[in-house]
């Protein structure tokens, strides 16, 4: 069981630093993801040219374990890189980027979008504090709801009432198919006429697809999005949680050289001087995803170093205050990748899984042209290569292998988020 | 012609003629394992690049061909007296005059075809009575597999003769239709809505394009006809498959009746 901290994003750390806040909305079409730097894209695209040419093989196939390389205790572990209480993420940058929303005491302040980051990022969060402010929290309908050709989930919902609602799951609202569409057509047709004071939570991949389909847009208006944690955001909320959690200085050191990453800003520090290239990678292969980047960021904390580490770099190991942790080398993560193994109907599973944040393997069946024989056989195989789990009965993606998931089914020429 | 025949019993050197077929020979090799071998690596790429390496791979495979016939040519100018050359390239006229004739149309209806783009790897065409998806382009003819998985060659020179219909002309994005007859008691507008739901709908259908519904009214009924693009070309019939059967689940939860068969046979 790991340890759960409130990532330190306060408003006195803004003050005090004069940085940002980490957890700010900005509007969606100014997202923009961290950049990969250069020789990481280029040895990225030869490696998967090469995945491809051996048919999705890799050379890591088979290989011995590294044996010099262990992973630490879990109680270390939970000290480094603490699980964050996603409900408990610290609110001062969302409530800044909805302040026209939240300040207005009309009635009438209209509909307001958000468009969460996959896999969730503030959506137990807007929950926890839309119940705290006695906002009326929309229950989405079940699928058999969906699929009904009936009002009574829309008839229940209290949007002429004056209340504040909040619709956190969106992407549960509805399904790819011919009958799951009506549904949330009719609640548009409603949220038009009645022009209730909500606020919506929608998932980024189904975002594009309610645009296109049901023109959600046009209704609900320009979207908000939680702004990217790139590199230097990473250093401060990675650095901040492990200063916070653990009870003993924690000296994290890349194995392959020994060099010291998180190391606390100095005052006087520009972002530039700070900046590690580990960090880059990990921003720009998250795609400034904190949740997909703190996943893979503590799979990579090791207890031991590598061979390769220079004595120099080991003498001075061990003369660090506390805990050394070491990071295995970017170059030598085992992350899950998909080139050249997956198929396209492999694509139609993973943007379904997506499309909807989650399903039970019984609707899959209901949605998509595979037999329940066939459509085991991809989950499991997919699930073999890292990016699905099963958590209770439903099936999603892996937070380390969403960046696989996502560049396959760009490439596959699907409709993707713009996160 | 004799003298070509004395020039052999004479001092004729053969080893130019026997390097030129070697050249030819090696040619035609490579180009036939890049014709299999490339699409089978291609099916591994992103389907954007992979439209776009198959795409290419005709006119690569006949500018390398085309390259191979003026080497041979270098080496036939380079080596010969011109009364020599001129007896030798006169028979070889001769011949293909005679024997080579349609093989020798079919290769310029294929530099012609590969020129005008009137075919490549991927697309889907019609020629006569076959349609299929193009698998590869030779020399001399092209090979499709048609929906029932039947290979069937078609000869380049077709394109003398023939319409050639393309579907897709190079893209990825392929328009597929499937088709709905109904009785003509029922509300369009819905059925149109519904019919449209069934193509956004279709885990096969490629978002980025536009889906459409048209309609029209015949005698017996309404024709309906739901147009949408399948992610991958190659699922067309598969695509087409789960809109009718989508498309027919929904239209009978609406009441819809299909049109009377024989009636509409008639027409």
């Amino acid at each position: 069981m790991s340890q759960s901290t409130t990532p330190k994003t306060d408003k006195t750390d803004q003050q005090a630093d004069g940085k940002p806040p980490l957890w700010e909305l900005i509007p969606l079409a100014e997202f923009k993801p961290p950049s990969s730097p250069a020789p990481e894209a280029v040895r990225s695209g030869l490696h998967d040219l090469w995945r491809r040419l051996r048919g999705g093989e890799t050379a890591n196939n088979g290989a011995e374990p590294d044996v010099e390389m262990e992973r630490p205790s879990q109680r270390l572990l939970d000290w480094a890189a603490p699980e964050p209480d996603w409900a408990a993420t610290e609110l001062a940058g969302l409530e800044t980027g909805l302040s026209g929303w939240l300040d207005s005491e009309a009635a009438s302040v209209g509909v307001q979008t958000i468009v969460d980051p996959p896999m969730g990022l503030v959506r137990e969060r807007l929950e926890r504090w839309a119940a705290e402010q006695d906002y009326f929290i929309i229950t989405p309908p079940t699928p058999e709801q969906i699929i009904a050709d009936s009002d009574e989930w829309l008839g229940a919902l209290p949007l002429d009432g004056g209340q504040r609602l909040l619709l956190p799951r969106l992407e549960r609202s509805f399904l790819r198919h011919h009958n799951g569409l009506d549904l949330l057509r009719r609640l548009l047709d409603r949220i038009d006429r009645l022009d209730p004071p909500l606020l919506v939570l929608c998932q980024s991949w189904a975002w594009p697809y309610l645009c296109q389909a049901v023109q959600f847009d046009a209704v609900l208006g320009a979207p908000r999005t939680p702004a990217p944690f790139g590199d230097e955001a990473l250093h401060r909320w990675l650095g901040g949680s492990a200063q916070d959690a653990s009870p003993h200085p924690v000296v994290f050191r890349e194995a392959s050289n020994g060099k010291t990453l998180l190391e606390p800003f100095a005052p006087d520090s520009s972002p530039s001087s700070t900046a590690s290239a580990y960090l880059k990678n990990l921003a720009a292969r998250s795609r400034g995803n904190p949740r997909v980047a703190w996943n893979i960021w503590r799979s990579a904390l090791l207890a031991s170093k590598d061979r390769s580490v220079e004595k120099e770099a080991q003498e001075e190991a061990k003369e660090d205050v506390g805990y050394t942790l070491w990071v295995r080398p970017w170059e030598q993560m085992h992350l899950p990748d998909l080139a050249g193994s997956a198929k396209s109907l492999d694509g139609m599973l993973l943007y379904t899984l997506l499309l909807h944040g989650g399903l039970a393997r019984h609707l899959l069946t209901d949605l998509l042209p595979f037999s329940p024989g066939q459509l085991l056989e991809r989950l499991h195989r997919l699930r073999v290569a890292g990016v699905v789990e099963e958590s209770g009965d439903v099936w999603g993606p892996t937070p380390v292998g969403y960046p696989a998931i996502r560049r396959f089914l760009e490439e596959e020429g699907f409709l993707v988020d713009a996160l | 012609m004799s003298d070509f025949l004395d020039s052999l019993s004479g001092n004729f050197d053969i080893w130019p003629l026997v390097w030129i077929l070697v050249l030819l020979l090696v040619g035609w090799v490579l180009t036939s394992l890049a014709q299999r071998q490339l699409p089978r690596f291609a099916d591994r790429l992103p389907t954007r690049i992979r439209s776009r390496l198959l795409s290419a791979l005709p006119a690569a495979s006949i500018l390398f061909n085309v390259l191979l016939i003026l080497v041979s040519l270098a080496i036939l100018i380079g080596s010969y007296e011109t009364d020599s050359l001129i007896s030798l390239v006169g028979a070889a006229g001769l011949g293909i005059g005679f024997a080579l004739n349609p093989l020798v149309t079919g290769i310029v209806a294929g530099v012609v075809a590969v020129y005008e783009q009137a075919y490549r790897t991927g697309d889907w065409v019609e020629v006569g009575d076959d349609y299929g998806v193009v698998k590869s382009i030779g020399l001399r003819s092209f090979k499709i597999i048609t929906p029932d998985d039947t290979e069937v060659t078609i000869p380049h020179s077709r394109l003398w003769s023939d319409n050639i219909a393309n579907a897709n002309a190079g893209s990825p994005d392929h328009l597929v239709v499937a088709d709905f007859y109904l009785a003509p008691r029922h509300d369009a507008g819905q059925v149109r809505q519904k019919l449209w739901d069934v193509g956004i709908t279709s885990p096969y259908t490629q978002l980025a394009r536009p889906v459409v519904v048209v309609l029209a009214e015949k005698p017996w009924g309404t024709h309906y006809r739901l147009k949408a693009y399948p992610m991958d070309g190659r699922d067309e019939f598969q695509f087409i498959s789960d809109l009718t059967v989508r498309g027919k689940a929904a239209l009978a939860e609406l009441g819809a009746e299909p049109a009377n068969a024989l009636i509409a046979a008639e027409e």
